[in-house]
């Protein structure tokens, strides 16, 4: 199988600072990405690279092979891109965007097209200026599986939607963009939303690509490991499998990315009084690289 | 298939202007005659000078602005280039077709006021002076800066533009244009040049700019 998506060294300033640093991402054909990032990471920068639609400073990316600045039309048919606040003209109908986006592709399926609609209890003649955030998602949505697209980029999908309508949306999303063969990229700052859906995770921070590995194995190998000791804690170590560490009182807790026998060593050198290793959800995770290295906060109301 | 439905889509609203800044031109034009007589001297001087008519050129580069800010401004205000530019159509096209479908409304909907006063005049019997062509000249010598005004606002309107000194370009040429004509010996071929720079401008820009 090949790569569908592949970027070298995507950059991208805008007045000096690096919002897309040298991103390198490579998703083969088949694999649901979920690209993840706090707000402002540089995600929806780098998928607008990715579709052509933002020139790089350096570097290139490419989409089935072909350059994504030169996209051609046969390319752009295989594709779906789900614009984040999901852009649609307002002065339409869903009826009239829905033949207008039609008449582009030569794959067009009606039938799915109809059955979102319904599921949604979207009228054909509602204007999508009076549609609400939720409901322009589940058009864009519909609009983006119609064409059956090999390789599907969401960019936010549930970005501006109610926790209720979100949840909804994601279970729909779930069961109609998943296909055997069909490559998805995720893009979200919600880790909830992504976990159900990925079985590849990328940590966009400060426009670097942090993180680039199957959540299975991300989920294997970082464990949280809590000393604590009698006295204020030694120095932080300096491990390579550290990620990130956190300073209390009188203990300290490492997010260790390979936990083994040597790790396990390394930390009983510090003699702490217990050692306790916790397995970590993808939040967890999240928040161990994007927040990295932090002391602790002073503990209100104590004393 | 693409193209007929793309030109569909920005016809829409321009064309509704179109209408409505038509009508009331034609209004204004039908009231400019009724008001004289046909030995009238206002006649045959300058057109442009009638009463009513002296309002055109105003009315034609507000639509004109109108109509080139919607197309692309327009797109860029609610963020739907994205959705346009990931259609299975080459950028240049879509924009190609963005600029024609301005023009099919823009241009007819100035020039045919002034082709029907022209006309009018100009037809035998309507008035009791000899025709004198250079009676319009001055009517047309406004309407063709109408073009150069509807393409720097449709250039002015794409997104990115690497600084605002670089935005406000196409719009600086316009009016230039628009004071030059009144002292060029041909001012169709000049209007003519810097209209078809500033279509190819948007035209080459289209492959290479930021669109998000």
């Amino acid at each position: 199988m090949g790569d569908v998506v592949l970027a070298e060294g995507l950059t991208k300033r805008y007045g000096g600072r690096a919002v897309v640093d040298g991103l390198e991402l490579c998703v083969p054909e088949g694999c649901c990405y979920g690209l993840l990032g706090p707000n402002g990471a540089g995600k929806s920068t780098a998928l607008k690279m990715l579709m052509g639609l933002i020139c790089p400073d350096a570097g290139r990316s490419s989409l089935f092979g072909e350059d994504s600045q030169r996209l051609s039309p046969p390319t752009l048919a295989r594709t779906a891109y789900l614009a984040e606040n999901h852009p649609l003209y307002r002065w339409m109908t869903i009826r009239q965007m829905t033949s207008f986006a039609r008449s582009f592709y030569p794959r067009w399926n009606d039938e799915l097209v109809g059955a979102i609609y319904d599921h949604f209890g979207l009228n054909w003649g509602q204007r999508i200026g009076r549609l609400s955030n939720g409901q322009r998602a589940q058009v864009s949505l519909a609009l983006a599986v119609a064409t059956e697209p090999e390789l599907l980029i969401l960019d936010d999908p549930t970005l501006g939607l109610d926790p209720l309508v979100r949840r909804d949306f994601l279970e729909s999303l779930v069961q109609i963009i998943a296909q055997p063969g069909r490559t998805i990229i995720f893009s979200s700052h919600i880790l909830g939303d992504v976990e159900r859906v990925v079985d590849r995770i990328g940590i966009l921070v400060d426009g670097s690509l942090r993180v680039d590995r199957p959540l299975d194995d991300l989920k294997e190998r970082l464990r949280r490991v809590i000393l604590t000791f009698g006295a204020p804690p030694p120095k932080t170590p300096n491990w390579p499998e550290l990620v990130s560490a956190h300073r209390g009182e009188d203990r300290l807790e490492l997010v260790v990315d390979g936990w083994d026998e040597s790790v396990h060593a390394a930390a009983l050198v510090l003699a702490p009084a217990t050692l306790q290793v916790v397995e970590m959800d993808l939040e967890e995770i999240f928040v161990a690289y994007v927040g990295g290295s932090r002391s602790a906060l002073p503990a209100f109301g104590e004393g | 298939m693409p193209a007929v439905r793309v030109l569909a889509k920005e016809l829409a609203v321009p064309l509704r202007l179109g209408a409505a800044v038509l009508v009331w031109s034609l209004w204004s034009v039908a009231g400019a005659l009724s008001r004289c007589r046909v030995d009238s001297e206002e006649l045959f001087g300058d057109l442009s000078r009638l009463r009513g008519v002296d309002t055109l050129w105003l009315v034609s580069v507000a639509l004109a602005a109108a109509v080139g800010l919607w197309l692309t401004w327009g797109e860029t205000r609610w963020g739907s280039w994205a959705l346009l530019l990931t259609r299975p159509v080459r950028r240049r096209r879509v924009v190609a077709l963005k600029l024609l479908a301005g023009a099919l409304v823009v241009l007819p909907v100035t020039a045919l006021p002034i082709a029907l006063l022209h006309g009018w005049v100009a037809w035998s019997g309507q008035a009791a002076w000899p025709y004198d062509p250079a009676s319009a000249a001055a009517l047309w010598r406004g309407w063709l800066a109408v073009p150069a005004w509807y393409l720097a606002c449709f250039s002015t309107g794409l997104p990115a533009r690497p600084t605002t000194a670089w935005r406000w370009l196409p719009l600086a040429g316009a009016a230039v244009l628009a004071r030059g004509l009144g002292f060029v010996e041909r001012p169709g071929w000049l209007a003519l040049a810097v209209s078809a720079a500033l279509a190819v401008g948007a035209l080459l820009e289209a492959e290479r700019m930021d669109w998000g």
